[in-house]
This record gives structure tokens, C-alpha cells and sequence, in this order.
């Protein structure tokens, strides 16, 4: 139900690298990573604001991307969980998720990382209260929580070179590379 | 690539007086609008039968059973685009008295859901009625127990790429589908899709993102899906929304449970009625929860009227060693057990004296917060049903091993697991990656109980080797290996590895000094064991 007239031209900087693009007033901004960019490690959960599934970084506050629509990126910086790291060196949230096991069937977990990346910049010793809080807005279906929450204190730890501590089994490692 | 939308019921029961797709059908990018009589799909199940009586049309015919029952599909050349004309289906309803909960759907003069069956009763099945089970009965607990309808909500929704087959394509149709069972929803593809024969589907189910039991079978949205893109020999997708999902994936749960607890017998009443909410599929256990609640619910009953306490009374009505192998009432066969020895061992572990020691001082200060102290007995059906299971695994010249198994795996764990196996088998380090690979070529699919016996099995059992492949090459493997086993006195029969430490007996040597003047690939074959078993941590 569109023709060109009605398209807008942004230009949106994602994992650093910037895009102008033209697209469609009402399309959503995760329609334009996954559809628009090829960016499909951002998920669609539940097109509801609820499930925090494909939560992007806005300038580096996380958003969900299902609620916001692309023109609103036009000028800003979005980081998806391709600009988190890469295969050869894991971000420490990743890393965090892949030592403590934060995940089963892994379709929450770009959400989780991107949520956990701005929660562990903006408080870099969180306790587990901190971060049950700050994850609050991410829905797993599979794990019941306790390995992702270690993940997180695990990479706060990492990323600010210190011991983390939970009130879980004990078994977080030292923040040492 | 085309994309589908569905039109779907508002209300829950209703009668189709017309459907127009006229102005649909003109809307921009629009590429095809169908009703029922367009595709005419047969009525099917999703996967298990209650009632033959009672298969869902996939596109609704004459009436509408639930909120979200399928009215028509719109194909277009974009997704918002198929959205935007299902809007512009008229769909004109005349409303029918509406019976949502299944005890009311089961009372005398209640709206009949499928009018050639005259009752809401799908199913049922009761003890012999001479047998009365309470008649000489001493206590007798009884229950009402509401087990509540919940959304299977799987992370990923359902989703399906139908790509038809191009003529002289090996298949006249491939499907990607986020499903548990790619195996079953080929074979059921080729039912509800008649003209296809089901070696020429072929079904690939990647990594599926959550399944929870609301995956395992193939549903309306699927053979629309299937029957469109034949249809229109065009490759098509749908991928459904979270509000499609809660209203259209079938949910778990919802029983409603009498039970009469006898303590010496138990009798069974059993009836599945026909309501106007979403069908209820299999969700997280497929009907075991819901049992297990009901019997732990009605001894947990029976403790508090005899004044036993809940260990003390599951103790006393475990069935003995001696009782072994044992036929229930409903038929099933226990083939061993010893439970009193489980049990005991978990209250040590949890230190239950101490936690009832905690939870009657919490009662006697008037704490605000309780202890609740939960005890379940329960006994799991691994690889039930004579399952079968396919999977093959490759050694590659590098020492690396490649496996395949008829599963995806969705947050189990699976390829960590099939390659801890294959690793223990074939003594190639985990460290090397082998890879577990999730193919759906064939039976099995995917229930968490019984995929890590049954697929293991199957990984296990697939040491294959390739007929064509010249046999002098057979032979010096089978030396090695049989060198290799004769060597290590720890090595049990069937059991590739040897952990003797000599390196011409680790079977990545074995390979690459075979293959050297070979192809690329050696499959070693079952025909170098005697036998495979179940590994001890799997069959304990």
C-alpha cells in the first residue's frame, strides 16, 4: 500500500557502520535490521513490547526494537548483537553467557546480552538483585533465569576486573582474562 | 519471496454466512486470497487423534469452533501487504451460543461444536462398569482438581518457507519449518497434501527455537501454507505473530480432574470434551504433568485424613521390588523399580526432618512466610512407544567426525550431547568439535523424554560403512579396531575408544592411516561392533 512518495530517507549508523536507506514510515525498526540490513541475529518475540527479544542498543540504552519505528533511528547509532563481538574475540557478556551456560534454545539471548551490555556499563559491580531487576524487561522461556543472571554478574566481572559474587551455588568465576 | 496472512475468526462460534474477497483480492500486491472451497485441503488433526470425527478443516468450513479458527489465507508480495488485504476480507458471521469451559460442554443441551457427532463428548474410556472399585471401600478421598489451560508460547512462534519443487527437482516440495518433528510433519504433509507421495517431501526443521510440545505436529497454518505454494508454484512463507501464536498454537493443560482414591484400588473415568477455546495439543511432558499432579494432589489428600505423613503414605503404596514386572489397571508395564530406596534417598539429601522441623517453627512464630514442602514420586517413559530413530556419522580424514540424527535440537542441548557421545565412542576429544547435525529425513522428531536415549541410540548405532568402498580398506580398519580393542582389556565390547594411551590405537590414527590412499570420507560401520549399547550414564 505504498509508493516511493511515501518513502523517507534515514540514515541509520549500525554496528558502526552507517546506512541510508529509504523505507516506509511505519516500518519497524527490527524490520529494518532483520528485512532491511540482513541483521537477523535480532529476534521477533512477540511484536508487543513484552518479551524484550529484540532489544538493540539506541545510542547505547537498549530498546525494543519491535516498538520503535525505523525513522526514529534516523541520525542515532544501533548496536545488535552482530556489533557486540565476534567469533575470534567474544564480548565478555557473551563470553559470560558461554561459561555459565546462560541459555537453552538461544532465542532470548541477543536480547539478554544487548540488555546485560548496557547493565554492566552503567553499573559495573551489579549485585543479582541488580540484575534480576535490569533483565526484568526479557522473557526466556527455557532456563528459569539462574544461569543468565550468573552470566551477567560473570561478565560484569570480566569487563571491570573484579571477583563477582551471587547469593547462587557459588560457582562464578573471577573477573580475570 | 510471497508472504501469507490469515483471516481469522473473532468470535468463537459462529456460522459462516459469506466470505468476500472481492476487494482483497484487488488490493496492491496482492497475489491470490483463498477460502476453503478455493484450496479445498481435507479436514486433518495435528497430530494425535482424539476423535477421527473431529479433524479441523484447516480453512473453516460452514462454521467457526474458536477465536482465531482460520477463515481465509491472502498471499501477497510482502508481508505488510498480505496483512493490509486480510483486513479487507468481509467475513459475515451469524453468532452460535458459545461453551468454553469442558464441564459445561459435556452438560445436556450444550452448543454442539461438530453437529454430525450430536455430543461434545470427543472421547472417553471408564473402568468395567460391574467393577466398582469403592464398594467395600473404608476411606475414600475425593478431589475436584482444576489443571488450567495455559499458551504453549514457544520464544519463536511458529514459522514455514514452502519452496516447490522445479520439474526434475529430486523433491516436489521442500519446507523449512520450526518444528519439532520435521519427520512426522512430512508424513503428515503427504496425507493432507494428497498428490504428493512422502519421499517426495522433504522437511527440514533447523535449530527451533523453543517447542514445548506446541510443535509437534502439523497444523492448519502448515498445510495452507503447504497446499498455497503448490498452488501457486511459488516459494511462500508465513511466519506467525505472537497473537496468531497464543491464539492459534493449541494449548496445554486445561483438564479438569475428579479423581476417587480408594486406597486399595483406583477406578477411571475419562472424558475429553469439545469447547469453543483454542484445541488443546501436547505442552511441556504431553499429559504427564497433569497426571502426576492429580495422583501427588489425592495421596498429598489421603496423608491429611489417615494423619500420615506425605513420605510415610507414598511409602507404604510404592509397589515393592518383589512386584516386578507389574501391569497397572489402565494396562501400562513397569518392567522394574525400587522407589522406597529413591525416595528415602532424596528426603536425605534435602534433610527432611530438618525442613519439617523449619516449617512448624515458621507456623508456631506466626511467620509470615511459609514453607511449603512439595513431594513428587514419579517415573519417566524414556523412548517409549518402540520409537525409531535414524542418524549416521562420518569420520572425516582429519580426524573429525561429522553426526547426523533425525532431530533438531531447541534448547536441550542436543549437539552437545550426541557429540559427547560420539566423542566417548570414537575417542576423538570434544575439544575437536564433532559436530551433532540435525537432519529430519525420517521418524522420530523431537520430545526432550525420549530424544537423548533415542537419538543417542541412533548416533550410536550408525557406524556405517559405505558398501561402495573398496573392501581391502573394510578390512584394515577392522584390524585396527579390533587390534585396538584386543589391546585394552578396559575396553568394553562395542566401545571404539581405548584409553590405554597407546596412540595407534586412537581411532583418529586408525582413520587417517586407512584413508590415505582413500576418498575423503570413511564411515566406520556397526559392522566392527558387536553390539552397541546404551551407555551406562544414559541407561542408569
Amino acid at each position: 500500500m505504498t509508493d516511493a512518495a511515501d518513502e523517507h530517507r534515514i540514515t541509520v549508523t549500525v554496528n558502526g557502520e552507517p546506512h541510508a536507506v529509504e523505507v516506509e514510515p511505519r516500518l519497524l525498526l527490527v524490520h529494518l535490521l532483520r528485512e532491511g540490513l540482513r541483521l537477523t541475529g535480532t529476534h521477533i518475540g512477540c511484536d508487543t513490547t513484552n518479551c524484550g527479544a529484540c532489544t538493540v542498543l539506541y545510542d547505547g540504552t537498549p530498546v525494543k526494537s519491535c516498538t520503535m519505528l525505523a525513522v526514529q533511528a534516523d541520525g542515532h547509532e544501533i548496536t545488535t548483537v552482530e556489533g557486540l563481538g565476534s567469533l575470534s574475540e567474544l564480548d565478555p557478556v557473551q563470553e559470560g553467557f558461554t561459561i555459565e551456560h546462560g541459555l537453552q534454545c538461544g532465542f532470548c539471548t541477543p536480547g539478554m546480552m544487548l540488555t546485560a551490555k548496557a547493565l554492566i556499563t552503567n553499573n559495573p559491580n551489579p549485585s543479582e538483585e541488580d540484575v534480576r531487576w535490569g533483565l526484568s524487561g526479557n522473557l526466556c522461556r527455557c532456563t528459569g533465569y539462574q544461569n543468565i543472571v550468573k552470566a551477567v554478574l560473570w561478565a560484569a566481572a570480566k569487563q571491570h576486573g573484579h571477583v563477582a559474587e551471587t547469593n547462587g551455588q557459588g560457582t562464578t568465576v573471577s573477573g580475570r582474562t | 519471496m510471497l508472504d501469507l496472512a490469515f483471516v481469522r475468526s473473532p468470535l468463537p462460534h459462529a456460522s459462516i454466512i459469506a466470505i468476500n474477497t472481492n476487494v482483497a483480492r484487488k488490493a496492491p500486491e496482492v497475489v491470490a486470497v483463498y477460502t476453503a472451497e478455493d484450496l479445498n485441503i481435507p479436514a486433518h488433526h495435528s497430530f494425535m487423534a482424539v476423535s477421527e470425527a473431529c479433524a479441523r478443516p484447516p480453512l473453516a468450513v460452514g462454521k467457526v469452533r474458536f477465536v482465531g479458527d482460520i477463515v481465509a489465507a491472502v498471499v501477497a508480495t510482502s508481508r505488510a501487504a498480505a496483512s493490509d488485504a486480510a483486513e479487507l476480507v468481509e467475513v459475515d458471521y451469524d453468532p452460535l451460543p458459545v461453551v468454553v469451559d469442558p464441564e459445561d460442554a459435556l452438560a445436556p443441551g450444550a452448543p454442539a461444536q461438530f453437529d454430525e457427532l450430536g455430543t461434545n463428548l470427543a472421547a472417553g474410556i471408564r473402568s468395567a462398569p460391574d467393577d466398582d472399585p469403592l464398594a467395600d471401600a473404608e476411606v475414600v478421598v475425593r478431589a475436584r482438581i482444576e489443571n488450567q489451560r495455559v499458551a504453549v508460547v514457544p520464544m519463536e512462534g511458529n514459522a514455514i518457507v514452502v519452496l516447490p519443487g522445479a520439474p526434475g527437482d529430486a523433491h516436489e516440495l521442500t519446507a523449512y519449518v520450526s518444528a519439532q518433528n520435521g519427520a512426522r510433519m512430512a508424513g503428515a504433509d503427504g496425507q493432507v497434501v494428497r498428490p504428493l507421495a512422502p519421499q517426495s517431501i522433504r522437511v527440514i526443521a533447523p535449530h527451533v527455537d523453543g517447542g514445548f510440545g506446541g510443535k509437534a505436529g502439523i497444523v492448519a497454518e502448515h498445510s495452507i501454507a503447504i497446499t498455497a505454494a503448490l498452488t501457486l508454484g511459488q516459494p511462500l512463507k508465513w511466519v506467525e505473530t505472537r497473537s496468531e501464536n497464543l491464539i492459534g498454537m493449541p494449548h496445554g493443560r486445561a483438564q479438569v480432574q475428579y479423581v476417587e482414591l480408594e486406597l486399595r484400588q483406583i477406578g477411571y473415568d475419562v472424558a475429553v470434551a469439545l469447547t469453543n477455546a483454542t484445541p488443546v495439543g501436547a505442552f511441556r511432558g504431553a499429559g504427564r504433568p497433569e497426571a502426576s499432579a492429580l495422583l501427588e494432589r489425592i495421596m498429598d489428600m489421603a496423608a491429611v485424613t489417615l494423619d500420615l505423613d506425605p513420605a510415610e503414605i507414598r511409602r507404604r503404596n510404592f509397589l515393592g521390588p518383589e512386584q516386578f514386572p507389574y501391569q497397572t489397571v489402565v494396562g501400562t508395564r513397569y518392567d522394574s523399580g525400587n522407589y522406597a530406596v529413591a525416595l528415602d534417598e532424596a528426603l536425605r539429601l534435602a534433610d527432611y526432618p530438618a525442613l519439617g522441623a523449619e516449617q512448624a517453627r515458621r507456623r508456631a512464630a506466626g511467620s509470615r512466610t511459609s514453607l511449603g514442602i512439595g513431594l513428587a514420586s514419579y517415573v519417566e517413559i524414556t523412548a517409549g512407544g518402540g520409537a525409531r530413530e535414524w542418524g549416521s556419522v562420518t569420520v572425516h580424514p582429519d580426524g573429525t567426525a561429522t553426526a547426523s540424527v533425525g532431530t533438531s535440537g531447541h534448547g536441550q542441548g542436543h549437539p552437545t550431547s550426541f557429540a559427547m557421545l560420539v566423542s566417548d565412542k570414537l575417542g576423538i576429544p570434544l575439544e575437536s568439535r564433532p559436530r551433532a547435525t540435525a537432519k529430519t529425513p525420517t521418524p522420530g522428531g523431537n520430545r526432550r523424554q525420549s530424544s537423548p536415549h533415542c537419538r543417542s541410540e541412533a548416533a550410536a548405532r550408525s557406524w556405517r560403512l559405505s558398501t561402495s568402498s573398496n573392501r581391502i580398506r573394510q578390512l584394515r580398519l577392522k584390524r585396527y579396531l579390533y587390534r585396538a580393542q584386543s589391546l585394552d582389556p578396559a575396553c568394553r565390547t562395542g566401545n571404539l575408544r581405548c584409553r590405554c594411551g597407546d596412540p595407534t590405537n586412537d581411532v583418529r590414527q586408525v582413520t587417517m592411516g586407512a584413508s590415505r590412499p582413500t576418498p575423503r570420507h570413511v564411515r566406520l560401520t556397526r559392522s566392527l561392533l558387536s553390539s552397541v549399547r546404551t551407555p551406562d550414564w544414559l541407561s542408569q
